[in-house]
């Protein structure tokens, strides 16, 4: 009873670092707008009066059918609205969990509506069951967070959580597998009394099977195609074991992720089989593996010698920042220096003086190039993880000349700024 | 153990069950569990695929195809139940101009969307004509390869449905 109450807790109930969730959290926002939103972008073909439109009366109730096809169409254009905002605002993880369940509702209101371009794979049911179980805690809003910001807490990333939502979305991935290849050589399944490979090699132009490089050359090949079925139902069959298995998980990672990316190279099968399936496999990896492996580079960074960013430690909105700054700063890279408390700026930097510090941020890079103001905070974006996405606004064309101003104006209003910045960052 | 701990590996546990039961339910009901029992069994609604995870799990030797013609010149011969349209021209038109909604990553035109709409004839009329509303009907072609592997120079090419717009019903037939 006691072995069995262990591994119940092992697999479960054991607390873990929630950073995989949080990146999982990124992965699973994007394939959810991948796939709802170019839906959104032919509304008239596809939720109003005109719209081909099918409702799926085998999976939702009826009464829910009736009630939500008699929307008007201001009620849909805010399920729009509600779908843009609460999707951007989980992908970049601001109040992770409602966003997260919003999004979802929003996301079920336009499969209830319209059931043809959304409930027509299989691929959303595999997303659906995913969302659900995200939307049951706010585990994965705890790194690469808007939300982890606000907290304040500098060593967000290796929050330890329960792991149950993590170990089922593990066995999801796992158990899908297993299913899909079990109905391939049982039930109506006819992978192993067939030859399905080769059928689908043959599909003429108008198929699913892409033209890929060596289409040509297995087309005619029923024996290989036949051998080459047989090996994926055996692969699907073992994935499970493999992935449970400590010494054959990474490559059993390697080879679902292979599958997966080939699926998409050779068949015009829905991208979240690649987008969502790939992700998915890659929360087995142990969370604690993920944490000792950032830990290594956290102290290999301090002892190599991190990069100074100087501040003035007696402006408050600076402090903040620089918090803030501490919590994006993952692998430890940044040593902020407060040039009130420091004898001698000139040791960072020759031209650094406490006049020069006393009006903006600097920045020194490895090379010993100084960097003040905005292009300090531009070139610290290479640096800290989570502000990689940022790049792409501070080099957008333009930004040369407009971020400086942008930082004046900051810098000019850092004291009514401050009051806006939550108080756990002081 | 903490009693807040000790309701919170509860509760956690609990749900755990509860997800793996109706998880493995919904996978094995439609292929396995029913006829096994040889009942319809009730469903866990608004969540799991209704048959199960059957990712390609039978592929045929035979394959079908949908192609949908714009047609001009129209007009009705014979009557009642044996009444066929004529017509002087007709255009092949693109699956991808009919529906519009493009997916990342794939085609899903090519992934057989168009045979989810066709077997609904009025509704797929109605929204030809919205699409295409300077043809005067349409005409729905099943082509079937009845072995794409032993005869694929075969194809059986027949009419599905032909359908007119409501403006040449209108003015047209006169």
């Amino acid at each position: 009873m006691e072995s069995v109450k262990n591994i119940w807790n092992r697999l479960f109930l054991i607390e873990r670092a929630s950073i995989s969730l949080s990146l999982f959290r990124i992965a699973i926002a994007l394939t959810t707008i991948f796939y709802v939103a170019p839906t959104l972008c032919h509304m008239e073909d596809n939720y109003f009066s005109h719209a081909f439109r099918t409702v799926d009366p085998s999976f939702f109730p009826l009464g829910l059918i009736e009630l939500v096809q008699k929307s008007p169409q201001w009620v849909v254009y805010l399920f729009v609205w509600i779908f843009a905002v609460s999707s951007f605002s989980f992908l970049i993880g601001f109040l992770s969990q409602i966003s997260c369940i919003v999004m979802v509702a929003s996301a079920y209101y336009f499969h209830t509506l319209n059931s043809f371009h959304l409930g027509s794979t299989l691929s959303w049911d595999i997303l659906l069951v995913a969302l659900f179980l995200m939307c049951l805690t706010a585990y994965h809003g705890d790194y690469f967070s808007i939300d982890c910001l606000l907290k304040g807490r500098e060593e967000a990333y290796k929050r330890r959580r329960p792991f149950f939502i993590q170990r089922l979305l593990q066995l999801h991935v796992g158990f899908m597998y297993l299913y899909t290849s079990l109905y391939k050589f049982t039930a109506e399944g006819n992978w192993l009394s067939d030859n399905p490979l080769y059928y689908v090699l043959n599909y003429p132009p108008a198929g699913v099977t892409k033209a890929f490089l060596l289409r040509d050359f297995m087309m005619d090949k029923p024996e290989l195609c036949y051998i080459l079925g047989v090996m994926i139902v055996v692969i699907e069959f073992l994935m499970l074991p493999l992935l449970v298995w400590r010494k054959t998980r990474v490559s059993a990672i390697y080879l679902g992720s292979l599958f997966q990316f080939t699926l998409l190279l050779t068949l015009d099968v829905p991208a979240i089989l690649f987008l969502l399936f790939v992700p998915l496999l890659f929360l087995w990896i142990d969370p604690e593996h993920v944490i000792a492996w950032i830990e290594q580079k956290r102290t290999f960074n301090r002892s190599a010698g991190q990069l100074p960013l100087i501040f003035d430690g007696q402006c408050g909105f600076c402090r903040k920042s620089l918090r803030i700054i501490k919590i994006m700063d993952l692998y430890d890279i940044v040593k902020p220096i407060d040039f009130r408390t420091c004898d001698d700026l000139s040791r960072f930097h020759r031209d650094l003086t406490p006049e020069l510090a006393s009006q903006r941020v600097y920045f020194i890079e490895p090379n010993g190039v100084l960097f003040g103001g905005f292009h300090a905070f531009r070139r610290l974006c290479f640096y800290l993880p989570m502000a990689y996405p940022l790049l792409l606004i501070m080099y957008f064309p333009g930004m040369g000349i407009l971020g400086p101003l942008v930082y004046t104006w900051i810098a000019r209003s850092r004291k009514l700024l401050n009051k806006y910045l939550p108080n756990a960052l002081n | 153990m903490f009693p807040s701990k000790l309701i919170k590996n509860s509760c956690i546990s609990a749900f755990v069950i509860c997800w793996l039961l109706a998880y493995h339910y919904m996978s094995l009901k439609q292929f396995y569990l029913e006829p096994l029992l040889k009942k319809p069994l009730p469903r866990v609604p608004m969540l799991f695929p209704p048959a199960g995870w059957i990712m390609f799990y039978r592929v045929d030797d035979q394959f079908g195809e949908i192609q949908v013609y714009g047609i001009e010149g129209a007009k009705l011969i014979g009557r009642g139940r044996d009444m066929t349209v004529n017509y002087s021209a007709k255009h092949l038109i693109d699956q991808h101009e009919i529906f519009r909604t493009r997916t990342v990553l794939f085609d899903n035109i090519k992934r057989g969307l168009i045979h989810g709409a066709v077997a609904r004839q009025k509704q797929f009329c109605n929204f030809l004509e919205y699409r295409f509303p300077f043809y005067d009907g349409f005409e729905i072609r099943y082509i079937h390869y009845p072995s794409m592997t032993k005869s694929p120079e075969k194809r059986i090419d027949r009419v599905a449905y032909q359908c007119l717009s409501k403006g040449f019903i209108k003015d047209g037939i006169r």
